[in-house]
């Protein structure tokens, strides 16, 4: 009796593996434990509006102001700005100034050796300006490594994440394209949450507003910019002394250049995704994605005009034989195979260690009759993880000051210029470097950048915009048919042509494939 | 008839019922949990959005659904609304002044350069009143007062994803009219007339969508609770059954890498055993000088690091002047067959030391007297080789080519390395359909592309489905190897 079989042991088994899957899925799948009862309470009573507006299309009459200015609020000055903020938090910033308070916080990064130099001595100025904060920086080897801490923090209690002060950074550097996901996540918290939205009135007059646009989500902003990129068109001016203003110049010296027996070609490009052809397919009025409509731009006979002008006006003039990515076509661009090299502030470094300052410059994408090529703008954002809002609240100011700081400091932005050689978005920085052009050699290559970015269109950072990379693939297309021709015949002309006849189907590929992706 | 019983009978049931737990949960951790894991995972819509979400943010939209809920009851907040509705349209009102006066001033076709400073400011100053409408809207819902913990705003999504757009627009307009100060050679005229056009319409859809809170309260909180009900569902990981499954065998890309990862096995494998049998037989050959000092030197790429070798077969087979490359007129970055056979060329140079080494420790298992009897016999060197030395090696050279078809199948590094598995092109499959991916992906790449991929990746449910095919396939895979080395056995 007290002995079982093989089969009541089978079934026993059977059992408790039913009994423990039972108890995991219930307790994963268990409804939050209390929802509170709500309880009518009586709200603040809302002011009256100062004016009742009378919308007159073609008056003159000044902008009706909205705010008086509320007792909870006064101004600071960071930098030349002033701006409006919680009195609790001037309070803050000026015991930090004083040393007052001692507050640590830590900021994440993935800079190369040489920007992270140049990135410390603007946190070095911080701290002297404001000796209560101490910034620590936590360095990543890539950003992928610093995603994934975000993400498993999110997932602890609120009151158990002290303990990960210090390893996981309340304030981190990257471009402005993660916000809509982070955000929807809840892995950032909008700067508003600490120093309220009316800061941005004093803010927004001195920051590009594309660049202050890109970090803002849902209306709300999700750190400030500091830097811009976006890829404009650098010169051998070795090989070329005056840099073109028009196509017709640039596609003069190209053909000059195009010899492929001797090893030499026109134009040197890092790659053929959307995000390089942009500045052609706007140039024609065309887009891939346009995310203030929510509108695919695949299908318009524009985007398709811009890949051929493209295909036949510039990719002709590219070693396409030897591959076209990063590394084999700066080199070519670095041995002055070729005189132009179409890239952005990042290759900046290289072309300054191969060439020499003195031995290159970088200017905007030559207009193409009336028609300017705007490629995408991207903005180096300051974001704020869940781990600001964790231990004392100085912590949150800390890292809000630290954040204003570094978006509005003149001094903090141009170190970041002079030091790293970051295109400025601040106007008064920018204006700055254009005034002294003359005194850093370095300057021209900026003020270039400067003047492609004004000029370019923001990256979308909507989260359709995952969906709209991935027709690259389909898109791929035309650059294999334009290679495989080439490799076959060894004519441009053939390899113009076979191209430019798969361009309409692979953009009705391109759009079969996201279009059914597009959250409207 | 007892001892059929006693066969049967195992062991007390107080002794079962206390090892089954214990034993079970052993087993799981120790050899199971991934393959659970993966399962679950491939039954799920698991991506990059919903795997680690804030609880507090999902937390958050419940309370927001349930603070919109009651706010679309209580009859007082109507009126409240519809004040409010009068305050916003003091922003839009604003807003709209000055991209009214500055679209006068371009329809007057003014010369950029000269547009008045103040129109710029106002512009500016209207514009940045926008990141104050949330919170003004907060004011009057204000969630947290009726005792909900939420900071999200009662507004709809769509009119804060406009509200985002107008805020790009009208930005990309002030930015142009301040850089026309310094360069107005640069700035178009007409660019200049459509982006005010464009803000202009979005802010009359922003505020018609708002004039809701005084016209269509109901319409508008029912939009309201719609959006953080699409959120919340957004962030929350869902049992979707095998619709992974089913999405992935409608999937051109995955018969693509199933064909491609098995070619490579046909072709890389007899390559490489191929090579390594010839070597270790070439090299036992008592005539050639220095045979042990050369076959130490042949054991060189089972020995270098793996990246090592990498990075120089990439240099060598590099389209742009890689010398390899370059003689045997391949081109890696352009022509999948070329990248394709550039694959089986390193793995059988990664491999062939391996096969070397056990053919070679078969060989000297092999008796002299039979290879001189052979000679006497006046058999040829092929005869030898397929008649004698052949049989002699065959069973562990079955096994050695049993675990390296098992790399082969598991091939990832090596395409990865050499050239991202390109290129890149169309991909059409026969009553399946066409899409496009990179021509050489094997299916261990496909699924690493799936979740780690920029613009695809995340999609860790489908990416989980993924392997689990391919575990199926090692699995059939180990099958047969079991049968055949049973049958060797035997």
């Amino acid at each position: 009796m007290n002995a079982i079989t093989k089969t009541t042991a089978l079934i026993l088994v059977v059992v408790v593996v039913i009994a423990v899957t039972g108890i995991v899925l219930y307790i994963s799948t268990r409804p939050p434990t209390t929802t509170p009862t709500p309880t009518q309470t009586t709200t603040t009573p809302i002011t009256t509006p100062t004016t009742t507006p009378t919308k007159t299309e073609t008056t003159t009459t000044p902008a009706t102001t909205l705010t008086t200015p509320l007792p909870g609020l006064v101004k600071i000055t960071i930098g030349d700005v002033e701006v409006t903020v919680p009195r609790e938090f001037a309070d803050f910033v000026e015991k930090a100034k004083r040393g007052e308070v001692r507050v640590t916080i830590y900021f994440g990064h993935a800079f190369t050796p040489e920007e992270r130099v140049g990135f410390l001595k603007a946190i070095d100025k911080f701290m002297n300006a404001y000796p209560g904060v101490e910034v620590k920086e936590i360095r990543y080897g890539g950003m992928n490594e610093l995603q994934g801490q975000i993400s498993a923090i999110a997932q602890i209690p609120p009151k158990d994440r002290e303990q990960f002060i210090g390893s996981i950074p309340e304030v981190f550097t990257w471009a402005h394209d993660w916000i809509g996901w982070f955000a929807d996540a809840g892995w950032i918290i909008p700067l508003d949450d600490i120093i309220g939205s009316q800061a941005y009135q004093g803010i927004y007059p001195h920051i590009l507003a594309t660049a202050m646009a890109a970090v803002t989500y849902r209306g709300k902003a999700y750190g400030l910019p500091y830097a811009g990129e976006a890829i404009a068109l650098f010169v051998n001016t070795k090989l070329v002394s005056t840099p073109p203003k028009t196509y017709d110049e640039m596609k003069a010296v190209m053909e000059q250049y195009y010899n492929p027996s001797a090893g030499t070609y026109g134009v040197a490009i890092p790659g053929t995704s959307m995000y390089h052809i942009n500045a052609w397919v706007t140039a024609y009025g065309g887009f891939f994605y346009d995310d203030t409509r929510k509108e695919l731009g695949f299908t318009k006979p524009e985007t398709a005009e811009g890949i051929k002008f493209f295909i036949a006006n510039i990719y002709r003039y590219v070693n396409v034989l030897a591959g076209v990515d990063h590394t084999t076509q700066r080199n070519l661009f670095g041995e002055g195979k070729t005189p132009f090299y179409i890239s952005g502030p990042w290759d900046v470094s290289y072309a300054v260690k191969t060439f020499g300052v003195s031995n290159f410059t970088v200017v905007q994408l030559p207009k193409i009759g009336d028609k300017v090529p705007k490629p995408f703008a991207g903005f180096r954002n300051l974001y704020i993880t869940n781990m600001a809002i964790v231990g004392a609240k100085e912590r949150q100011y800390a890292v809000a000051l630290f954040i204003l700081y570094i978006a509005l400091d003149n001094d903090a932005i141009i170190t970041l210029v002079n030091e790293c050689g970051y295109v400025p978005v601040k106007n008064s920085v920018a204006e700055y470097v254009i005034q002294h052009s003359s005194e850093n050699p370095l300057y021209p290559v900026i003020i270039g950048f400067y003047r492609q970015l004004v000029n370019a269109v923001p990256m979308p950072k909507d989260k359709n915009m995952q969906s709209v990379w991935g027709a690259d693939t389909p898109l791929a297309i035309i650059w294999q048919t334009y290679a495989n021709k080439l490799q076959e015949t060894n004519s441009v002309d053939q390899a113009v042509e076979a191209a430019k006849s798969v361009v309409d189907q692979a953009l009705q590929d391109a759009y079969n494939q996201v279009a059914p992706k597009i959250e409207k | 008839m007892a001892s059929k019983n006693k066969l049967k009978i195992l062991f007390p049931t107080h002794i079962a019922l206390l090892l089954v737990l214990p034993s079970l949960i052993l087993y799981v951790f120790f050899n199971t949990w991934p393959m659970v894991f993966s399962i679950g995972v491939a039954l799920t819509n698991a991506n990059r959005y919903n795997v680690s979400p804030d609880p507090a943010k999902i937390k958050g939209y419940e309370e927001a659904i349930a603070c919109a809920s009651l706010l679309k009851e209580m009859p007082e907040y109507r009126e409240k609304a519809s004040v409010l509705f009068d305050r916003l349209k003091i922003y839009f009102f604003n807003l709209s002044h000055a991209l009214y006066r500055l679209n006068e001033l371009i329809n007057q076709s003014i010369d950029i350069s000269k547009i008045p400073r103040d129109v710029i400011d106002e512009l500016s100053y209207s514009t940045s009143q926008l990141y104050g409408l949330p919170g003004e809207v907060k004011k009057v819902f204000n969630c947290t007062e009726l005792n909900y913990t939420t900071k999200e705003e009662i507004i709809p999504v769509v009119l804060l994803d406009k509200l985002d757009s107008l805020l790009s627009i009208s930005g990309t307009i002030k930015d142009r009219l301040q850089y026309a100060q310094l360069f107005p050679e640069e700035v178009s005229i007409s660019e200049l007339r459509n982006l005010t056009s464009k803000a202009i319409a979005i802010l009359s859809e922003i505020e018609s969508g708002f004039s809701k809170l005084a016209v269509g309260y109901d319409e508008y909180m029912s939009e309201t609770i719609e959006r953080f009900r699409r959120e919340k569902e957004r962030l929350e990981l869902r049992f979707i059954g095998i619709e992974n499954f089913a999405k992935l065998f409608n999937d051109a890309r995955f018969y693509n890498a199933l064909y491609k990862t098995l070619l490579f096995v046909a072709t890389s494998v007899p390559l490489k055993v191929a090579l390594g049998v010839s070597l270790a037989v070439f090299y036992s050959s008592n005539l050639i000088l220095g045979r042990k000092a050369i076959r130490a030197f042949l054991l060189v790429p089972w020995a270098m690091p793996f990246l090592l070798s990498a990075l120089s077969w990439r240099i060598m087979f590099n389209p742009a002047g890689g010398p390899v490359a370059k003689i045997l007129g391949l081109n890696m970055s352009t022509n999948e067959w070329h990248a394709f056979l550039v694959y089986n060329l390193f793995e059988a140079w990664l491999a062939y030391p391996f096969i070397m080494t056990v053919t070679q420790g078969a060989l000297r298992g092999v008796p002299k007297d039979v290879i001189e009897a052979s000679y006497i016999d006046g058999a040829s060197i092929f005869y030898r080789f397929r008649r004698i030395i052949l049989p002699l090696v065959s069973k562990p050279l079955m096994v050695a080519t049993i675990l390296t078809t098992g790399a082969s199948l598991q091939v990832f590094l090596i395409p990865i390395v050499l050239n991202g598995a390109g290129p890149t092109g169309a991909i059409c499959i026969p009553f399946i359909g066409c899409t496009s991916g990179p021509l050489n992906e094997m299916l261990l790449i496909l699924g690493y592309n799936k979740v780690t991929s920029g613009t695809e990746g995340g999609e860790y449910g489908y990416a989980a489905a993924i392997y689990l095919v391919i575990v199926l396939i090692i699995l059939a895979y180990v099958a047969v190897w079991f049968k055949i080395s049973r049958r060797s056995r035997g």
